[in-house]
C-alpha cells in the first residue's frame, strides 16, 4: 500500500465500503477490487490487509464464513448489522471530511 | 486469462511451507493458503512459468510477513511466531488490557462515589457477594473452555491466546482467593486498598474478555467443520 497517511487511515473504511456493495469477499479479491478501481495507484499488501481484517473482525464488524473452493478452503469476510452501521457512520463522517477539505484547499469549487 | 487451478498437491505444498514457517494455526493457515494459491494461480499463466517458479517468487514477496517475531510486552518475550500472526496477538493482548484497565478504573470510581454518598454499607453487602461469583463462574468456565478447547484438537491463534492465558488468569486470582473475596471496609484513603479493589476487578474483566478468544475459536470451528465436509 502506498506508504501516505491518507491511505493508510482510509484501509478499513475501503473493506467496509467494498463488503458493503458486494457482500462478501475474500482478502486476494480485495486487493485486487482495490487494484482496478484505483487503476494499481492503490495497491493493498498482505501485511496491512490481514491485520486490518482481522481488527474489524474483533470489533464485531465482520463476520466470516469458510468455504471449499478449488480444493481449499476459503474465508469470506461481510459486514455484520452493526459493521452496516457502522460503514454508514463512517462514509457520512468521510463526506463532509471530503467536502471541508474541498472548502480549504480549493474555496472556488466548493459552492 | 485464463487462470490455472492449483492441485491438492499444489496447495499441500504451500500449507507445508507455511507450516514450516511457524503458521501452524488453522484460521490463519487457511486463509493464506488461499491468498497465496490465488497469486500463484495468476502469477503462473501470466507470467508463463510453473508451479515451482511461481511458488518461489510468491513466496518470496510474503518473507517479511512470514519472519520470526517475539511477542515482546503484549503477548510474551519468549514467544515466537511469523509477524503476521504476531500482529493479531499483539493487537487482540493490547485490547484485552486495555479494556480490562479502563473498565476496572470507571467501577473503582463508581465505587468511590457511592462511598462519597455514605453507601458504604449498601457497597460491603453486595459487591463481595457478586465479585464471589463472579470469581467462581469465571474459574469454572475457563477451565471447561479449555477442556473442550482440548477436545476439538484443532490449534487456531484464538485457542494459542486463550491457552497461554490459561495459568496466568487462575495464577492471577490467587490473591483474590486468600482475601477470601472480602474488603472488610472500604478505606479509600488507604491506596494500598485501592489498588487491591481496581486489580481484582481488572483481573476478572480480563479473564471474562479471554473467554471471547475460546468462543472465537469454536465459531471458527464450526465453520471449518461445514466447510471441510
Amino acid at each position: 500500500m502506498k506508504s501516505s497517511q491518507l491511505y493508510k487511515g482510509s484501509l478499513n473504511i475501503i473493506i467496509m465500503k467494498l463488503l458493503e456493495e458486494k457482500g462478501r469477499m475474500y482478502g486476494y479479491e480485495i486487493t485486487q477490487k482495490v487494484k482496478l478501481l484505483t487503476n494499481g495507484e492503490l495497491k493493498i499488501t498482505e501485511g496491512a490487509l490481514y491485520p486490518a481484517l482481522h481488527k474489524l473482525e474483533s470489533e464485531g464488524w465482520l463476520e466470516v464464513e469458510v468455504e471449499k473452493v478449488d480444493n481449499r478452503l476459503r474465508k469470506y469476510y461481510k459486514l455484520t448489522k452493526t459493521g452496516q452501521k457502522e460503514n454508514a457512520n463512517r462514509l457520512t463522517e468521510l463526506e463532509n471530511f471530503i467536502q471541508n477539505m474541498q472548502n480549504v484547499i480549493n474555496p472556488k469549487l466548493a459552492f | 486469462m485464463e487462470n490455472h487451478k492449483l492441485t491438492t498437491e499444489q496447495i499441500s505444498q504451500i500449507e507445508k511451507i507455511l507450516i514450516s514457517n511457524g503458521l501452524i494455526f488453522e484460521d490463519l493457515k487457511l486463509e493464506l493458503t488461499d491468498h497465496i494459491a490465488s497469486e500463484i494461480e495468476v502469477l503462473m499463466p501470466e507470467k508463463e512459468l510453473d508451479f515451482e517458479i511461481a511458488l518461489k517468487i510468491t513466496f518470496e514477496n510474503w518473507k517479511g510477513e512470514l519472519q520470526p517475531k517475539s511477542g515482546f510486552f503484549w503477548v510474551s518475550p519468549n514467544v515466537t511466531a511469523p509477524k503476521i500472526v504476531m500482529k493479531q496477538w499483539e493487537k487482540n493482548a493490547r485490547k484485552i488490557i486495555f479494556q480490562s484497565l479502563t473498565i476496572s478504573f470507571f467501577i473503582v470510581f463508581l465505587l468511590w462515589v457511592f462511598k462519597l454518598n455514605n453507601q458504604e454499607q449498601l457497597i460491603y453487602n453486595n459487591f463481595n457477594s457478586v465479585k464471589q461469583f463472579l470469581c467462581y463462574t469465571l474459574f469454572s468456565t475457563f477451565i471447561i473452555a479449555f477442556l473442550w478447547i482440548k477436545t476439538t484438537r484443532i490449534k487456531t491463534s484464538y485457542s494459542y491466546m486463550f491457552s497461554r492465558y490459561f495459568i496466568l488468569i487462575p495464577l492471577s486470582m490467587v490473591p483474590i482467593f486468600l482475601n477470601d473475596f472480602r474488603f472488610k471496609r472500604f478505606e479509600f484513603s488507604d491506596f494500598g486498598k485501592v489498588l487491591v479493589l481496581f486489580y481484582s476487578i481488572a483481573i476478572i474483566i480480563f479473564g471474562f474478555l479471554t473467554l471471547q478468544m475460546a468462543f472465537k475459536h469454536f465459531k471458527f470451528i464450526s465453520s471449518f467443520s461445514k466447510a471441510k465436509l
